[in-house]
């Protein structure tokens, strides 16, 4: 089921990359992932969009203010900036389930926290288009995203902050996650500046 | 443009008033507490009169509901400003587009209890100096638009009055103006886009800016920059 929710957003109008960034689309999209995960798991949501364009400003904001300028950091800023996305939805919590199946397994994340999957569902949607898109590479979802128990630990954690939804939508998409400052996008520039400043050791032990 | 340009309404737009006036009484019939002890304390023969005029306005309402899927059906550009300001009848349809636009924002903000008029905002746009003049942009003139529509009381309690308008209707007027002016211009793809949904994610990401809208209100440079800004974010 988990495969299936992850459709293709898409919209040949313009790349991804520069469509999410309006929020006419944001809103079309996001709308498209709900009725898709409500089709398939009979869950009821209620929306309010102010608190969804709340969300994308707020991400918007965000997306701008860090974007890089090295071209080596375009991939990887697609990830962050998934993240990110993750991070404002969690924060402003636009969606309402109203309604799930008598019976519903609760072991299913789809279940067990229906605004969540919706949200980490749409965010890695969005990423995983956009790598497509601009970078050619096939689309995915670590084991991870299915195991409950990460469920638990996620909902728990992004409940005191938010910001570990960066961290845990890495963990979701197969990335490895940074756990210390998830928020704070490190450039590659970093990665080729640190031999000149520390001992390789120090760097490969840090890994 | 000369005074009498700007004071005399041409024929199609008296048709404006005609409207407002059966949607308002309509809406006060419907919408108004003071007046149900009023209806229930009629005799019965004046109570089965208040039920036939209550009916003719109800056609009458049919009416400009038609008119209002109409508008739905109109290509986009119809209520993109770009397109108004240099079509033969700008005020009309503008205030044909503010006046559903106006109502879509009130409602979706839980005021249902406020009205707009499309004849006060025919005025707003006719008394806005310089629309069209070229050389101006248009969010600067979407931005002084928004600010005539809520100077002439373009929508409240009772439009083109003050009567009723305390500080949230004003408020929500501000908020609902800039919502409009917003989602007038916006670019559109004639072919693509849905003109309701378009102006249901203005009203939404204006909502979520209040602070910041109102806080600009009296400065138009500030408010142009923001209505600039928003209209490429959407």
């Amino acid at each position: 089921m988990t495969g299936q929710a992850l459709q293709q957003v898409d919209d040949a109008a313009l790349p991804i990359r520069k469509s999410v960034r309006r929020l006419r689309w944001f809103r079309t999209s996001f709308s498209d992932q709900i009725d898709k995960i409500a089709a398939e798991t009979g869950v009821a949501y209620r929306l309010d969009g102010q608190k969804l364009a709340a969300a994308f400003l707020d991400w918007l904001r965000g997306f701008e203010a860090q974007k890089p300028g090295a071209p080596q950091d375009r991939r990887a800023y697609v990830g962050f900036a998934a993240g990110m996305m993750l991070r404002m939805l969690l924060r402003h919590r636009p969606l309402t389930a109203t309604a799930q199946p008598e019976g519903a397994d609760k072991t299913n994340p789809a279940y067990f926290w229906p605004e969540g999957y919706v949200y980490v569902a749409y965010c890695l949607n969005i990423r995983s288009a956009v790598l497509e898109q601009d970078f050619h590479e096939d689309r995915r979802i670590a084991p991870a995203f299915g195991e409950i128990r990460n469920w638990w630990s996620f909902r728990e954690n992004v409940s005191q902050d938010p910001a570990l939804g960066v961290a845990f939508l890495d963990l979701f998409a197969g990335d490895a996650p940074d756990w210390v400052t998830p928020d704070v996008f490190q450039s590659r520039d970093f990665g080729l500046m640190a031999p000149r400043f520390y001992d390789r050791r120090t760097i490969e032990a840090d890994g | 443009m000369s005074v009498s340009d700007i004071l005399l309404p041409n024929l199609r737009e008296l048709t404006l008033p005609a409207r407002d006036f059966a949607r308002g009484v309509k809406h006060a019939l419907g919408h108004s507490r003071r007046l149900a002890p009023v209806r229930d304390a009629l005799p019965e023969p004046l109570r089965g009169f208040a039920r036939e005029v209550a009916s003719e306005i109800e056609g009458l309402a049919g009416v400009a509901r038609e008119g209002v899927a109409l508008l739905q059906r109109y290509t986009a550009a119809r209520f993109g400003l770009a397109e108004i300001v240099v079509c033969p009848e700008p005020a009309l349809r503008f205030a044909e587009a503010a006046r559903y636009g106006l109502e879509a924002a009130v409602a979706r903000m839980g005021r249902d209890d406020l009205m707009a008029s499309a004849t006060v905002a025919a005025i707003a746009y006719r008394t806005s100096a310089s629309l069209g003049e070229p050389g101006e942009r248009l969010p600067r003139a979407a931005a002084r638009l928004a600010v005539a529509l809520v100077q002439h009381h373009a929508v409240g309690p009772a439009p083109g009055t003050t009567l009723g308008l305390g500080v949230d209707e004003t408020q929500t007027a501000m908020l609902a103006g800039f919502a409009v002016m917003l989602w007038m211009t916006i670019e559109r793809d004639a072919a693509r886009e849905d003109e309701a949904g378009l102006l249901v994610v203005c009203i939404d990401l204006t909502l979520s800016l209040a602070g910041e809208i109102t806080a600009a209100w009296m400065d138009p440079d500030r408010l142009a920059t923001l209505m600039a800004h928003y209209a490429d974010v959407v």
